[in-house]
């Protein structure tokens, strides 16, 4: 947090580029020499054309004098002529002083980026159930910009401003240091108020992005909810509701205009004194002979280069407030250890033996479940938990909500790490495993997948390394997921775009995806975490008939509250709050009379799983 | 009319090989090349209710740019005066100022006449600068609520426009989308206005007001610099052209990062699951790849627009100078005309500097005003028709649908293939059928989501069409599968915004047994739910929506039951408030539980659009059809 150590940090996001950076202030240093001389050559010309008009001797401005150089050694057209060549150096370094400074700028922000996007890539499930989504989405976004604009424009501008004062002050008092003094009288008020007015305005700018957020989730929720509020003829009231919605946002924004509206014009009231100043002092120096006609006219120029770098350095400070306390979220993130540590052993060709040897877990941290939407407290979760799966046999994982059956899967394919000892495939534990080889082998197709804004077929084929699978192999998978069907009536087929730029998927097809992705991974281990709840029951039997054939020669674990699901598997382990409460085969456990022969008598008698929707 | 892809947005797709840039890309560039004049003048009609205000701005811009030129020209007076030149002709302003300072200076009796005069130049200088200070502060504000007033009435219109659309409507358009249209694109639009209109017009008064004042100082050296106006604008257009397609690549790379960071960090565990880390981590980097060539370019344009106008700023000041130089030995103007100039050159380019810099936001926001138009160019789908009766709402609850055929907007496939069926005022009737059997579209076409293509839906006798939307979705109530929750109180998820009396929301609570839901909280109804109700479990969810229904009192209520998983103490509740909701009322249920619609009055057996089979429970048991084997499936 303290500035020392942000100064090494900032110097260490730099020291790649700094060959880049060194050239880039070379070249603003040019191009403030030659802003801050040229001026010099204006006072020249007019001292010129003062003195052909009175016919005496030109004056030469005290600066140039300084260094050996007399006004009678110049004809106008020379002085014109370095003016411009000065100009033009002036202009012309500013296109190196751009490019070595702000592309680098960027390049670090990608930098930034990319050694953000790997960690997210590389953190847990565990440390992503505390994060909102929006705080690191605002990290990748904003703060990154943050960092970025202090590194490009806040440097730049630091460094302008350093250069360009120290210069122009050189030269001001070379000129005529009382005037100078004078001139700069409003500089400490310049300096008051764009501090002031800029965290004014950051203040108000902050509030107008809150409130917007909050306006664009009052919108988003009417339009998700659109139903309910034509269904309830409810419009007007929502309408009525939306503008003071709006009606505040105007309010917010007007508030910050104000501190706009009194931002330029107060600098450049400030500017105006002191114009004012010079004008009345160096007019009365020029009537009284103390300062030479050229001199003034360089002042008036010259002042103007003081009101630009102050109006910079306040802003430059702020860049680098708002860029430190970003490099904070950010290096918060980047150095946020990563739980889960991998293993190193790896299967060449498992046969999928699963064991789970006594597992008891518990969730570290708050966690919110995704089934109940209740936040879990930290007890265990599973307790006690035993089985085993032959390589090539089916598990069925039966319980209610709430029961852990979701968290016994995940500990399978370590979303979440089990305890030492006490998950085994083919007699490895998976901590031992490398989590790539673990994942190739052992695939979890969740009941709530999530698409990515690609085409259909490349959701379908997430699991293949390479970017292109053959066309009719994604086909295949669709089917035997019962999806084909659907992705045909698309008009563009396998090639229409899912997400927000594209077409939504119904709950059903979303699981039937889930199953094709998983399928086309072709693991030893097939995991089906409750696949079917949302799909219709015509379809549920037919993807249940193919689920033979999908099983064929793998391990398979199917989870299900649904006794339907899970009836045709070898084995069913019955969860009820984190404990095996019974197993066996399904004709054992009706026999059995537990929990599993009541849900399935009540399922039948009411066929309450959605059989007939 | 689409184009083909700009070098720079080749490149970027080369780098990124992403698909939905293409196809960002490609949306991009169907916008028009140069700015669509209708579109400005739709939103100049937005200030008609505003013509006061909006006339106070004109008027107070036109002020500032004469106080705008002021100070050069007291400077260059002041000089001229301090040195008794004689040589100056008699200007615009001279004899006002002239007038002004010799008054005040009679006032002081300090120093010489001639320092005299200085001072109270320098006197006047500084209350132009005051009186320019206020007006600028003033001018500025009020552009600023001006255009803030203006998208606030664009985005209440855009909002009702949207919220007034048939579903279909937000079927084809993701919520995402829409929500952007309503908030970002029309917040876009107000620095189209302070930027552009507001600012342009700054400008081009101020440029006017120059060149007047510049023409009755010097003729020749006003003319170098008017004459260096249209390279300096040149300079802007060839910036324009450089740098339009980066900046567009830049800014749909920028998005297309966005939205993939947002969906990485959501779909992160698919991620992990399949084992897509390396490949998205090859994705972020071929993106960021992407996104620093376009920035590159973008520097680049821009490191060019700086300089050029510098360098074209930079020569007309040397010929001022030199030209000066001519015209002062000559006599033909003072030393102060020519300092005057020398001010003015280095202000004539600061209006085609702002609109080139601003250049990228107008094009934003031109961008973004075309998308919000488009939006309230779509003609609204569904609305009460001609026929409409005002007066009449839906009082007793019979329903009768007669050879209803249906098939959704844009599609052929009939979905409703000549359905008939009437339920009494009261009576429950429930549809069974797998997905695309036609259950949803049947209550959709009861509350009118949307219209036959033929056939009849009514309800009491009346058409559908006949009532008003308002008064007949206020009689016929519907309960959905998925329950929304809004960000907000209690009261307000239940009332919907509408005026009820805390007893009667109670009332409804109690009757659906949610008090305890209200209980729990201390502020009670006034406990505000989390977004989306986050807090909520899936059956408490379900009571909402009931009271929801209940408070409205409709006759008719529709019931798409949850398919969703609730524990059985919930699941006594809902059966108990299910009793009482469906009390006196007509009812149709989509059931997804034979429980609930054995008792109904009759039931509908749908398959792909038309009826299967129709009767009671016991009825179709009887029947030994479909239903029979349906139920005897699953108890077999």
């Amino acid at each position: 947090m303290n500035l020392k150590d942000d100064i090494h940090r900032i110097s260490g996001l730099v020291r790649p580029e700094r060959g880049r950076y060194g050239l880039g202030l070379l070249a603003l240093f040019v191009v403030n020499l030659s802003d801050v001389i040229a001026p010099l050559f204006t006072a020249l010309a007019i001292e010129l054309t003062e003195a052909s008009l009175t016919g005496g001797d030109a004056l030469t401005p005290t600066p140039l004098a300084l260094v050996g150089l007399k006004a009678a050694d110049f004809s106008i057209v020379a002085a014109v002529v370095i003016y411009f060549v000065l100009q033009l150096m002036a202009s012309l370094f500013r296109y190196p002083m751009l490019m070595k400074i702000a592309v680098p700028s960027h390049q670090i922000g990608q930098n930034l980026r990319r050694a953000l996007a790997n960690k997210l890539l590389g953190q847990t499930q565990a440390w992503y159930d505390g994060k909102k989504s929006g705080d690191l989405m605002s990290i990748g976004t904003a703060d990154i910009m943050a960092v970025r604009m202090m590194l490009g424009p806040g440097i730049m501008v630091a460094a302008d401003t350093f250069m360009l004062v120290s210069l122009v002050l050189i030269v001001l008092v070379s000129l005529s240091w009382k005037l100078t003094l004078i001139a700069l009288i409003p500089v400490p008020f310049i300096y008051a108020i764009t501090n002031r007015l800029s965290h004014a305005e950051f203040k108000g700018f902050e509030r107008v992005q809150e409130d917007l957020g909050v306006m664009t989730e009052r919108v988003r929720e009417s339009y998700a909810g659109i139903r309910i509020i034509q269904g309830y003829a409810r419009e007007e009231h929502d309408r009525k509701r939306f503008a003071d919605y709006s009606q505040r946002h105007f309010d917010k924004n007007l508030k910050l205009a104000r501190v706009r509206a009194a931002f330029d014009p107060t600098l450049d009231l400030m500017l105006g004194v002191s114009t004012s100043l010079v004008l009345v002092f160096g007019g009365i120096g020029v009537v009284q002979g103390s300062v030479t006609l050229g001199s003034f006219v360089a002042f008036l120029f010259l002042i103007r280069y003081l009101s630009g770098p102050m109006i910079g350095l306040g802003w430059s400070i702020s860049l680098f407030q708002r860029g430190r306390a970003s490099l904070h979220r950010i290096d918060e993130l980047l150095d946020a250890p990563i739980s889960i540590e991998d293993g190193t052993k790896t299967l060449e060709s498992p046969v999928g033996q699963i064991e789970v040897r006594s597992l008891t877990f518990a969730y570290q941290g708050p966690r919110v479940d995704e089934e109940t939407t209740e936040t879990r407290g930290n007890g265990p979760v599973l307790s006690d938990i035993s089985f085993q799966v032959e390589s090539g046999k089916t598990l069925g994982v039966f319980g209610p909500v709430g029961s852990g059956k979701t968290t016994l899967v995940s500990l399978l394919t370590r979303l979440y790490d089990p305890p030492k000892g006490c998950v085994f495939i083919d007699g490895e534990d998976v901590r031992d495993l490398k989590l790539e080889n673990l994942r190739t082998h052992v695939v979890l197709a969740p009941q709530e997948t999530f698409l990515f804004s690609t085409t259909v077929e490349r959701n379908i084929s997430l699991s293949n390394h390479e970017a292109e699978v053959e066309i009719g192999r994604v086909e295949e998978l669709a089917r035997l997921a019962h999806l084909h069907n659907d992705v045909a009536a698309f008009p563009e087929g396998y090639s229409t775009l899912l997400g927000e730029k594209g077409v939504n998927l119904s709950g059903g097809q979303r699981q039937r995806l889930a199953i094709a992705r998983a399928i086309g991974a072709n693991p030893r281990v097939i995991i089906l975490d409750d696949c079917l709840s949302a799909v219709d029951a015509t379809t549920e039997e037919k993807i249940l008939e193919n689920l033979r054939e999908i099983l064929s020669g793998r391990t398979g674990i199917i989870v299900s509250h649904r006794v339907r699901a899970v009836e045709k598997c070898d084995e069913i382990i019955v969860l009820e709050g984190g404990r095996i409460t019974a197993r066996g085969s399904h004709e054992a456990l009706l026999a059995a009379g537990g929990y599993y022969a009541q849900i399935a008598d009540e399922q039948t008698r009411d066929d309450s799983s959605g059989a007939l929707s | 009319m689409t184009k083909p892809l700009s070098k720079i947005e080749r490149e970027a797709l080369e780098i990124a090989k992403d698909p939905v840039l293409r196809k960002m890309l490609d949306e991009e560039r169907v916008e028009s090349e140069e700015v669509d004049l209708a579109l400005l003048w739709r939103l100049v009609r937005y200030l008609g209710p505003h013509k006061g205000v909006a006339s106070l701005s004109v008027f107070l811009s036109l002020v500032e740019s004469f106080l705008m030129t002021l100070p050069a020209y007291i400077v260059g007076l002041a000089l001229d005066r301090a040195q008794g030149g004689t040589q100056r002709k008699a200007q615009v302003f001279d004899q006002a100022l002239d007038g002004v300072a010799n008054k005040l200076a009679t006032y002081s009796d300090l120093g010489t006449p001639q320092t005299r005069v200085i001072a109270v130049f320098g006197l006047i200088l500084l209350s132009v600068w005051c009186v320019r200070w206020v007006s600028a502060m003033g001018t500025t504000f009020i552009v600023q609520k001006l255009g803030q007033q203006v998208v606030h009435d664009l985005r209440v219109d855009v909002f009702n426009h949207i919220s007034g659309q048939g579903l279909e409507y937000f079927h084809k358009n993701p919520v995402g989308r829409l929500v952007n249209r309503t908030t970002f694109d029309v917040q876009a639009l107000s620095e189209l206005f302070s930027d552009a209109f507001a600012q342009g017009m700054r400008d081009l008064m101020f440029v006017t007001v120059l060149t007047a004042v510049m023409l009755s100082l010097d003729v020749q050296l006003a003319a170098v610099l008017i004459l260096s106006l249209p390279l300096l604008v040149l300079v802007a257009l060839a910036y324009r052209k450089l740098a339009r397609p980066s900046l567009r690549t830049m800014s749909a790379v920028q998005s297309r990062m966005n939205g993939w960071l947002a969906e990485n960090i959501s779909g992160m565990r698919e991620n992990q699951l399949y084992r897509r880390e390396p490949r998205r981590r090859a994705e972020w980097f071929s993106l960021t790849e992407a996104h620093q060539t376009s920035i590159y370019r973008v520097i680049q344009a821009w490191g060019f627009l700086r300089p050029g106008m510098m360098i074209i700023s930079g020569a007309a000041t040397a010929a001022v100078l030199g030209l000066g130089y001519e015209r002062v030995s000559a006599g033909l103007i003072s030393v102060g005309v020519l300092v005057t100039f020398l001010e003015y050159t280095s202000r004539i380019w600061v209006p085609v500097r702002n609109l080139t810099e601003k250049f990228n936001v107008i094009q934003t926001a031109l961008t973004a005003g075309e998308r919000v138009f488009d939006v309230l160019n779509t003609p609204t789908t569904m609305s009460d028709t001609a026929s409409v009766d005002t007066k009449l709402i839906v009082h007793q609850g019979a329903i009768r649908f007669q050879d209803v055929v249906f098939h959704y907007p844009g599609t052929t496939e009939e979905v409703l293939k000549g359905i008939n069926f009437e339920v009494r005022p009261g009576e429950m009737i429930g549809l069974v059928g797998d997905t695309g059997a036609g259950k949803s579209t049947i209550i959709q076409l009861l509350s009118r989501f949307y219209d036959v293509n033929s056939g009849r839906v009514s309800i009491d006798g009346h058409d559908v069409r006949d009532y008003s939307l308002s008064k007949l979705r206020s009689g016929v109530a519907l309960v959905p599968q998925d329950v929304v929750i809004f960000a907000g109180t209690v009261r307000e998820n239940i009332t919907l915004g509408a005026d009820y009396s805390d007893d009667e929301v109670m009332g409804c609570i109690r009757a659906v047994c949610a008090e305890d839901l209200v209980e729990r909280f201390e502020e009670g109804l006034d406990h505000v739910f989390d977004e989306g109700g986050r807090t909520l479990s899936a059956g408490e969810r379900q009571l909402i929506s009931f009271a929801r229904a209940l408070l409205v009192n409709p006759p008719i209520l529709v019931l798409d039951e949850a398919t969703a998983s609730i524990d059985t103490r919930t699941e006594t509740k809902i059966q108990q408030a299910l009793a009482e909701l469906t009390a006196g009322r007509t009812t149709v249920v989509i059931a997804h539980r034979l429980s609930t619609i054995r008792d109904a009055d009759s039931i509908l057996v749908l398959r792909k659009g038309a009826i299967l089979e129709e009767g009671n429970h016991d009825i179709l048991m009887a029947k030994n059809g479909e239903y029979a084997a349906l139920y005897r499936a699953h108890t077999a």
